[in-house]
């Protein structure tokens, strides 16, 4: 059995091993960050930096030469190549000003077009408005002049149907009182002598014209257009009968009376002959104003009716060719419209990429990489040095900041209190280092100190029969003479084995397994 | 009277062992071991050599279920004066073996006999 001397001893030297790894691991994590501290301060090369800030007044300065001003140039990019410092820098930096401003110039341009376009399209628009309510109050207007068109239309056509059937009363009525005897008088009184020659034609002629109308009649689908049809054609047929057969008759009458001038000599006969002639003339005339009165007042009637609404027809044809040259007109101020809003939506996103751009110059500016701020201190030639150092300690856009503003005093002041910080930081560095060295140098000692084997120092954590056995496989080990590195091997996987074993396995099985007061009778 | 009756309920109560377990008990019967003689024991010849890993929680298994026991050996010099663990199997584990083995004898005798009928033997 391991006595309680040694346990005690083992379970100390377990307590010091965990304090001095904390210890330790503290102290390497303090050491880290003190590490990183001193890194921000540490300087740059003073050398390079004084070359450089050399070069750059010697660029910048208006007396040097153009020669030298190039070769102080030449250098400048020289020492940024060999120290990685972006040259791109001091461009963006000293540019960005001038771009800033180009940019800025360029953005008032687009908003004052902006501005002017939006008041064009404003105008526009309220140009529009109103074309489109006179538009809107002629096409209303039009509809109304329709709409009554379309009742006069309605009107019309019953006026018509009732014309229509007076005309038909009336065609009866003529046919009845009228055209036969009208006809009969007429050409008896007219025609008396013409006739004399032309009596068949004359009974042919009204045969026709009596059959024709009694054929219409007895359609009785006798509508306006018809009856006018008909009616010019009987006016027509009148005509040219009665003038035909009056003309011939009359012509044959001329024809003979020349014939017998031409022959003889004019004598009283002859004179009585041209007197003939004369009012043969005059019954010419007279038949060939002759027509049936009712027919022309029928044909005066049927103008009449049918003007109304032609008149209206232009009317509204005119009105809605202005409507059409209107929506013409609004279809174009349409385009204009589309045209300059595109061009208001073209200025709107050049201003968004405009502000886009300004925004990143402005970022550029205010937030700097070290080699930008560096470069651009450099540049500004005034910078001191160290506060160039200072620019990891105190923040970057801070040395920027001060880089140009502060006077001299505040410079010296600001040296020495960041001088101090970097030493305070240096001297923690090495204290921390200091304890770290010594905290290892004691976990060494205390190792070599131990003199029980690594199997035996888990006797805090292992049962006393796994010790024992751990023992017995090292001294096989041993005895078997295998490598030291392979016994602390197998004897390391065995430990861990075991540990997992007992800890975490076992303790779970017991969970479901029975107490050791169970156990069966039969052993007793 | 009902003292008894729980007692004798426990007794008929079955005793699952695994495969490691039966090896175990099997190398233990009428012998005294500790755990690295077990482990020599068993591994020679074993497909899968078995560790300290699996060793210590089977024998606690079969202790926790009064298959074995133990007795404690003489303080040893190479481990710092820590003693082993000797195990020796209890009348239970010997009976639970013995059953367990009758029926692995009878499952040969029946697969002997099937497979002489399956390929015809007299």
């Amino acid at each position: 059995m391991i006595n309680q001397q040694t346990q005690q001893k083992l379970k100390r030297l377990w307590m010091s091993r965990a304090l001095l790894a904390g210890s330790i691991i503290l102290s390497l994590s303090f050491l880290t960050s003190r590490l990183h501290a001193v890194q921000d301060y540490r300087l740059p090369d003073p050398k390079w930096v004084h070359q450089i800030s050399e070069a750059v007044e010697d660029w910048e300065n208006p007396t040097t030469s153009k020669e030298a001003q190039e070769k102080a140039l030449e250098q400048v990019f020289k020492l940024a190549q060999q120290h990685k410092l972006s040259l791109k820098g001091t461009l963006t930096s000293s540019l960005s000003t001038l771009l800033i401003e180009d940019l800025k110039q360029e953005l008032n341009q687009v908003e004052s077009q902006e501005k002017h376009l939006v008041d064009v399209r404003k105008q526009h628009r309220k140009e529009l408005q109103r074309q489109k309510q006179s538009y809107k109050s002629n096409v209303e207007k039009a509809l109304e002049q329709v709409q009554k068109l379309i009742v006069a239309r309605r009107q019309e056509a019953h006026v018509l149907q009732t014309q229509k059937q007076e005309i038909k009363r009336g065609l009866r009525k003529k046919l009845t009182y009228d055209f036969y005897p009208g006809i009969e008088q007429g050409l008896r009184l007219d025609l008396i002598e013409a006739l004399e020659h032309t009596k068949a034609g004359e009974q042919v002629f009204l045969e026709k014209l009596v059959q024709r109308f009694q054929q219409s009649l007895a359609q009785e689908a006798l509508d306006t257009k018809t009856v006018t049809d008909i009616l010019e054609e009987a006016s027509e047929w009148a005509e040219t009968w009665s003038k035909e057969a009056e003309l011939s008759k009359a012509q044959s009458q001329l024809s003979k009376l020349r014939l017998a001038m031409a022959i003889k000599p004019p004598t009283e006969q002859n004179d009585k002959r041209f007197k003939e002639e004369e009012t043969l003339r005059k019954k010419i005339l007279k038949l060939k104003k002759m027509q049936p009165a009712w027919l022309r007042e029928l044909a005066s009637a049927l103008e009449i009716d049918l003007a109304q609404p032609r008149a209206l027809e232009q009317q509204l044809k005119q009105k809605l060719e202005d409507a059409l040259d209107q929506v013409k007109q609004l279809e174009k101020e349409l385009k204009q419209e589309t045209v300059q809003e595109q061009a208001l939506i073209a200025s709107q996103a050049q201003i968004a990429t405009l502000k886009a751009k300004v925004k990143k110059v402005q970022k550029l500016e205010e937030i700097p990489n070290p080699e930008q701020v560096l470069v651009r201190l450099l540049v500004d030639k005034r910078t001191p040095q160290y506060v160039i150092t200072l620019r990891r300690s105190i923040g970057y856009e801070l040395a920027h900041k001060y880089g140009q503003k502060l006077k001299s005093k505040e410079e010296i002041k600001l040296s020495l209190v960041y001088t101090q910080k970097s030493y305070q930081e240096i001297v923690l560095l090495a204290c921390s280092v200091v304890i770290f060295l010594t905290l290892v140098i004691l976990l060494v000692r205390q190792q070599k100190q131990t003199s029980i084997y690594l199997t035996n120092q888990f006797i805090c954590f292992l049962p006393e029969e796994y010790i024992a056995e751990l023992g017995a496989l090292r001294e096989r080990l041993i005895q078997e003479k295998r490598a030291h590195w392979l016994i602390r091997l197998i004897l390391l996987k065995c430990i861990a084995e075991t540990l997992w074993a007992f800890y975490i396995q076992i303790t779970i099985e017991n969970t479901w397994l029975p107490n050791k007061a169970n156990a069966r009778r039969i052993d007793k | 009277m009902p003292k008894k009756n729980d007692e004798a309920k426990k007794n008929d109560e079955l005793v699952r062992i695994s495969s490691l377990d039966e090896d175990i008990l099997t190398v233990l019967l009428g012998r005294k071991l500790y755990g690295l003689e077990i482990l020599d024991d068993l591994n020679p010849g074993r497909p899968i050599p078995i560790s300290f890993g699996s060793l210590y929680p089977a024998l606690n298994r079969l202790e926790k279920k009064g298959l074995i026991s133990w007795v404690w050996g003489d303080e040893q010099e190479g481990s710092g004066g820590a003693r082993r663990k000797y195990y020796k199997v209890t009348g239970l584990g010997a009976s639970v073996l013995s059953e367990v083995q009758q029926y692995r004898a009878l499952l040969a005798q029946r697969a002997a006999t099937q497979g002489q009928i399956a390929w015809g033997g007299s």
